[in-house]
């Protein structure tokens, strides 16, 4: 409730500043409601996305607010604490629609608590931006109202596999690893299927026990099958000790790619150099060079961000931050706050934010999503996927190290 | 595959059958069960890193120093902590040390984070090529050193007068009080040795594997198996269960999937228990005499 007197004293504020030099505009208000997680078990990943939120906020309000046709509306998101809590999340998400009147939503941190809140966004029609649920079934029920410009959680690894498909000559055998876990098992399976459609030879898929001590076993099977690709779905601690017992039993894939991001920092003081030449994926890294009507580019958002809340933007709140700028983007263009014509727009629209590119689909999802790829090359992460915004060519064949 | 599949299993044994020496002497010597035995798996990692860090000093060497530290930890927990409430219930001294582990563990996340850490030396990676099997420098190193480390703790019970001492206060509390023998001194070194044995085998764990402050626990399980298989505070038989275990997982994990690596490994772990309960190797009398 602090949070949102503040907000609405700090778009009061800048009403009265705008009214007294006298802008031609009239400025009305518009309300957005988010209810996210800001305690409980997702309360990192909520407060880094309603960071995102609110950085887009004031960056709009600072620029007079968003036009529509000769009106201007300031914005004021009004966040309420979902404490990690599906039910409850789905609770306030009824309040911000029938007692704040909130005109658009901003989803929720995770694909189990936005699966709750859809039910009411749906029932009220109300449009949602959703940049953090990605679960396929999410957007598999035919909802109408919820957009998510973030690639969905089963395309982990394609990139990957485009960058593997784009070298000469093209790699053949790919192998799939990775702990059983549900995140995991949804990426690798995937990849496995999506690996045969582009005509590579899936040699060896193995799952592993999530806290398993040892994987020289699997590293042995990997040498076995000798794949000219090796893709890894798991975590940080088991990723670490597969590369490692992959290294002792010189298994040498000329391509090695990761589910998960190259840029941790544990990862790469753990491993050292012989990290070199593995290729990881990320949603968002602040070297993404994609232009951005708000924010400039990515750099400028991580900087604005850093300036803002005094602690490094992650992918969370770059998602955030971008999806006010694409709703920002949509009424705009429909030249109203309509709920029905904004969706329209959004759907006849492509554009591009510091995020990447959006292009969407009637069920929600962005077919220009993608995550970019990474490659550790002398010990630096360097963008090189999808080739629009790489800093540099793919080292392939990995050299052995 | 069949004998890089072996060398693979008997590399991993040392390690295990060393991290499981300490559980088993506590245990039949003192009938406690450690729960917090993982996190002095962990300690000894950490010794191992920071001196790395530090002076640069080689994992295998900062055993000299994570010895004398866990044995310190060890005693004082021991005399302070579990010496009182020993005698009391087996449900009283697990609820210790079950506590005493969450203790440890989220220190050890407040000093370093949860962040995962390794050791790189100038061999890490780089393997004895024999023919078509590998072997890795650093798992044989870790895998020769467990036997070093195990057979110097048998020595040390049984040929001098001090192990002499703790093996007799394992057999008979009261006779050996009567020889002349303090029980809380002679629990408060088998605590220390124990956990010294154990740093031990976490200075050789921080080569193989991530160090973070859970370590220990992915360890806990394995420990628990080659105790029983073993025998419970017999030190020659915890090594060859080792062995047996980090063999069978081995096979199972090759041939059948590393998914079944731990099902085929607690299988074994049951029929044992059912058809020999008192170990592969184990005698009758330890832990029976304190229990």
């Amino acid at each position: 409730m602090i949070k949102r007197s503040i907000s609405v004293a700090f778009a009061c504020g800048l009403a009265v500043a705008a009214a007294m030099t006298g802008q031609a505009t009239a400025q009305e208000v518009l309300k957005i409601g988010a209810a996210v997680s800001l305690s409980g078990s997702l309360s990192r990943e909520g407060n880094l996305l309603r960071d995102g939120y609110e950085l887009w906020k004031e960056e709009v309000n600072k620029r007079g607010g968003i036009k529509v046709g000769d009106k201007a509306y300031t914005v004021d998101v009004i966040y309420y604490d979902d404490e990690s809590k599906a039910q409850t999340s789905a609770q306030l998400t009824e309040r911000l629609i029938t007692e704040d009147k909130a005109k658009f939503l901003f989803g929720p941190y995770s694909s189990g608590v936005a699966t709750a809140t859809a039910v009411i966004s749906e029932r009220y029609k109300v449009l949602t931006l959703a940049p953090m649920a990605t679960a396929n079934s999410l957007y598999a029920r035919g909802y109408h109202y919820i957009f998510t410009q973030t690639p969905l959680a089963d395309a982990g690894l394609y990139p990957v596999l485009n960058v593997a498909a784009q070298q000469s000559p093209k790699p053949q055998k790919v192998a799939v690893v990775g702990p059983d876990d549900l995140f995991p098992n949804i990426v690798g399976d995937s990849a496995v299927k999506k690996a045969k459609e582009m005509g590579f030879d899936v040699v060896f898929v193995a799952k592993y026990p999530k806290g398993a001590t040892d994987l020289s076993s699997v590293a042995t099977q990997l040498k076995a099958a000798a794949p000219d690709v090796v893709l890894a779905t798991g975590y940080v601690q088991d990723t670490i000790l597969l590369l490692k017992s992959m290294r002792e039993l010189q298994v040498r894939p000329k391509l090695a790619g990761l589910a998960m991001s190259i840029g941790i920092e544990d990862f790469r003081n753990t491993l050292g150099t012989t990290a070199d030449g593995i290729m990881g994926t990320d949603m968002w890294v602040s070297t993404l060079t994609y232009t951005d009507p708000v924010f400039k580019d990515s750099a400028a958002f991580a900087k604005a961000f850093e300036a803002r809340f005094g602690r490094a933007a992650t992918y969370h709140a770059a998602s955030g931050a971008s999806a006010g700028v694409i709703l920002q983007m949509a009424i705009e263009k429909a030249g109203s706050i309509d709920t029905d014509k904004v969706r329209d727009a959004l759907l006849s629209m492509q554009g591009e934010t510091f995020y990447g590119r959006f292009d969407f689909t009637d069920n929600g999802t962005n077919t220009l999503g993608t995550a970019a790829v990474s490659q550790l090359i002398d010990g630096t992460p360097k963008v090189i996927y999808p080739p629009a915004v790489s800093q540099t060519k793919p080292v392939y064949p990995r050299p052995t190290l | 595959m069949f004998l890089q599949t072996i060398v693979n299993g008997l590399l991993m044994g040392g390690v295990y059958g060393l991290a499981t020496v300490g559980f088993s002497v506590v245990w039949g010597v003192m009938g406690i069960i450690n729960l917090a035995h993982g996190a002095y798996v962990m300690i000894g990692a950490y010794v191992a890193y920071v001196l790395n860090q530090w002076l640069g000093l080689d994992p295998f060497l900062a055993m000299a120093a994570a010895m004398p530290v866990l044995f310190v930890i060890g005693y004082v927990l021991q005399v302070t902590l579990l010496n009182p409430v020993m005698r009391t219930s087996l449900l009283l001294t697990l609820v210790v040390t079950f506590g005493l582990d969450l203790i440890l563990v989220d220190t050890f996340v407040q000093i370093f984070s949860s962040d995962v850490r390794g050791v790189q030396t100038a061999y890490s990676g780089r393997s004895l090529a024999l023919g078509p099997v590998l072997v890795p420098y650093v798992r044989l190193a870790a895998a020769v050193l467990s036997i070093v480390v195990a057979t110097a703790a048998f020595l040390f019970l049984n040929r001098t007068r001090t192990g002499q001492a703790i093996l007799a206060t394992a057999l008979d509390r009261e006779a050996a009080r009567l020889m002349g023998i303090v029980p809380e001194r002679i629990y408060g070194l088998t605590g220390g040795l124990s956990a010294a044995v154990t740093g031990a085998a976490g200075c050789l764990a921080s080569t193989l594997f991530p160090i973070s402050p859970t370590l220990g626990l992915t360890f806990l399980g394995a420990v628990f198996v080659i105790t029983v298989l073993g025998g419970i505070g017999s030190v020659p038989g915890v090594i060859l269960a080792g062995f047996a275990y980090a063999l069978v997982q081995a096979f199972a994990s090759t041939y059948l999937g590393a998914n079944y690596q731990e099902i085929v490994a607690f299988s074994m772990f049951l029929v044992v228990l059912i058809v020999r309960p008192q170990g592969l190797f184990g005698k009758r009398f330890y832990g029976e005499a304190s229990a």
